[in-house]
């Protein structure tokens, strides 16, 4: 085999090997996110499961991080635009205090979907890089983005990937949503609602 | 001068010794406002401690540590 | 002679989340503007009264850069001289203003000296950009200062970096014994800092900074007694002035924390410090933090310092009538309260309202003594 021929086979190995690793990643961290018991600020349990069949944006916050506090209120009105469309956003919150959270969503006038869950749970099993950190997730529930910060542009381009998203996604059969205020948007065979 | 050339070599090395990284989800203390200097605070002591001793300095620079992006 | 023109350290960008009581509040507007009012009143024991209302402001604009300016307003009233002209002359407090005597300006009255500066800032992503001027009747001041910072390992560790420069006009108000002769001063100053996070608790900063003074550094109103006669103080027009600094801040799981501060300064005139300081903050309710704090400071006199000089041409032809160029040590004992009254008076006050009031008791081994006391209170809309 010719020395140019072995480097090839070399760049590409690699590359494989990255993208199956990445790839497993992905699967595991959405595997994570979708099996790990939350908790809502009245103290009833879920998991993200419950909203498989949605495009989920999952935003990591804590009500001591300032960068967070403009990207939840950015998030909430996203929620609200795409709340009949087959996207959600829920927060997770990882303050020690779930009261001081829940005072913090208060204080905001939210209406998206906030969960607590503290700094050693999710955010330690994930090992998430930065507070904020936003995981996009398919409907499938497979991790198709990790944005770290809240920067304009990082959110602009994760606001646009969720509109391509939908714009290609055909709808499934939901399951039950277990939490959150906006309704479930009902399916039928002809491509869902818009 | 002598002391004042120690200090600035050993300033980047004593930063690294034992220290481990710590995780964005763990700085909520760090974030504290006891933990915190209040704004302009450093800088308007500084002003009237000036005015009263020969020396100065020591009232500025960034924060660190909270990894919030 | 001129109101103390800070040596404005700046801070070269708190990053973002850390100082979560003065930045972004929970608005959906790009702009977050922020205004805060303090003000402080020195007093000491030579009846020197200073006091200085400092109004600042600050924005966000949409494209991330941060707005913020500062205007600060210092009146200094300086007793009257009991003491013949030509003898040691008060000097100010906070501001090292001095006065002219004799003349127009009676040394038997109080003298009254008004200061106004603005400085103003520019930071995005790490870049600070500032422009400092001040103004009163014998001294105009400007500055230009640009700053950098950058977080490592995750912004376990902040490496920041600044550098200024200060030109100042000096015009001494002509007196019986003073030449109103226009003079300049240069500053150029640099420092480096470094933040690092230890553990979650844990914070150490080390510093290192740098200024070099050109031009007039006496004070051209005040005499010095030397062999006999009354002479013009005269210091050198070169000086050289360099510090380290330490901190370490640890937060304490009974709601509350410690500070420990270190600072060793000399320069090139001889003057040597140390300066060592604890400051311990405690919760005592949600909306109540008390800090207490001490700081103990010793100083080594400059070369040409002398109580009394008894050789014509001072030491060097250097003579200096300016006791803060002596040996002394001094000790500050403190308190401040902060409160956000927004829980008892939410109609009043929004939420990220904060009230701040502190007493501070100073005195040193010259038998000096003052009192400081800060009242503010800073808005995030």
């Amino acid at each position: 085999m010719k020395p140019r021929d072995t480097m090839r086979m070399a760049v590409m190995t690699v590359a494989l090997a990255t993208t199956v690793t990445s790839t497993r990643a992905a699967t595991d961290a959405g595997e994570t996110l979708a099996s790990h018991r939350l908790t809502s600020f009245e103290g009833a349990a879920t998991t993200l499961s419950a909203y498989r069949g949605q495009v989920l944006v999952v935003n990591f916050w804590a009500s001591w991080c300032a960068p967070c506090h403009d990207e939840l209120v950015t998030m909430d009105r996203w929620n609200d635009a795409w709340a009949e469309r087959g996207a959600r956003v829920v927060a997770i919150s990882i303050d020690k205090d779930a009261a001081k959270a829940r005072r913090f969503t208060e204080h905001l006038k939210l209406s998206l979907t906030v969960l607590h869950d503290g700094p050693t749970g999710l955010a330690r099993t994930l090992d998430i890089p930065a507070l904020p950190c936003t995981y996009l997730l398919d409907s499938q529930g497979r991790v198709v983005s990790v944005v770290r910060g809240s920067s304009a542009g990082e959110l602009a381009a994760l606001r646009a990937k969720v509109e391509a998203m939908l714009a290609s996604a055909r709808p499934t059969a939901p399951q039950e949503a277990g939490m959150g205020s906006a309704p479930v948007p009902s399916m039928n065979n002809d491509g869902g609602t818009r | 001068m002598k002391r004042f050339r120690m200090w600035l070599v050993l300033l980047p090395l004593g930063l690294e010794v034992g220290c481990a990284t710590v995780r964005p989800y763990e700085k909520e203390h760090l974030a504290d406002p006891i933990m915190l200097s209040v704004e302009g605070e450093a800088m308007r002591e500084l002003k009237w401690l000036d005015a009263r001793e020969g020396s100065t300095g020591g009232a500025g620079g960034a924060g660190g540590g909270c990894a919030c992006k | 002679m001129r109101l103390q023109v800070s040596r404005i350290h700046l801070v070269a960008g708190v990053l973002a989340g850390v100082q979560a009581s003065v930045t972004a509040p929970p608005v959906a507007r790009a702009a977050d503007p922020t205004v805060s009012y303090t003000f402080n009143f020195y007093s000491d024991v030579n009846g020197v009264d200073v006091f200085s209302n400092y109004v600042s402001s600050g924005l966000r604009l949409r494209n991330g850069v941060q707005l913020s300016a500062e205007w600060v307003h210092d009146r200094v009233v300086i007793p009257a001289i009991d003491a013949p002209p030509g003898s040691q002359e008060a000097v100010d407090a906070i501001t090292t203003a001095s006065r002219p005597i004799a003349g127009t300006a009676d040394p038997y009255q109080d003298y009254v000296k008004v200061r106004n500066s603005l400085e103003t800032s520019a930071t995005y992503r790490g870049y600070d950009l500032d422009y400092y001027v001040s103004s009163e009747s014998d001294y105009f001041a400007q500055m230009v200062a640009f700053n950098y910072n950058h977080g490592f390992m995750e912004d376990n560790l902040n490496l920041a970096a600044g550098v200024s420069y200060s030109w100042d006009n000096i015009q001494p108000l002509e007196d019986d014994d003073t030449q109103g002769v226009p003079d300049y001063r240069r500053t150029l100053h640099w420092n480096v800092i470094a933040t690092q996070v230890v553990t979650p608790t844990t914070v150490v900063r080390l510093g290192a900074e740098f200024n070099n003074v050109r031009g007039l550094q006496h004070d051209p109103y005040r005499n010095v007694y030397v062999a006999g006669s009354n002479v013009p103080e005269q210091h050198p027009a070169d000086r050289d002035r360099r510090d380290v600094f330490a901190s370490v801040n640890q937060y304490i799981y009974n709601r509350s924390s410690v500070n420990l501060e270190y600072r060793y300064y000399s320069d090139d005139w001889g003057v040597a410090s140390h300066a060592i300081g604890v400051k311990l903050n405690q919760y005592v309710s949600d909306s109540f933090v008390v800090r207490y704090r001490y700081r103990y400071y010793t100083q080594a006199s400059a070369i040409f310092y002398r109580d009394d000089y008894t050789q014509t041409g001072g030491v060097n032809g250097f003579q200096t009538a300016d006791y803060r160029l002596g040996d002394f040590g001094a000790n500050l004992f403190g308190g401040r309260i902060a409160w956000r009254p927004y829980r008892v008076l939410g109609k009043v006050f929004p939420a990220s309202a904060q009230l701040i009031l502190s007493y501070e008791r100073y005195f040193n081994s010259n038998n000096f003594s003052a009192n400081v006391l800060e009242t503010g209170l800073l808005i995030v809309f």
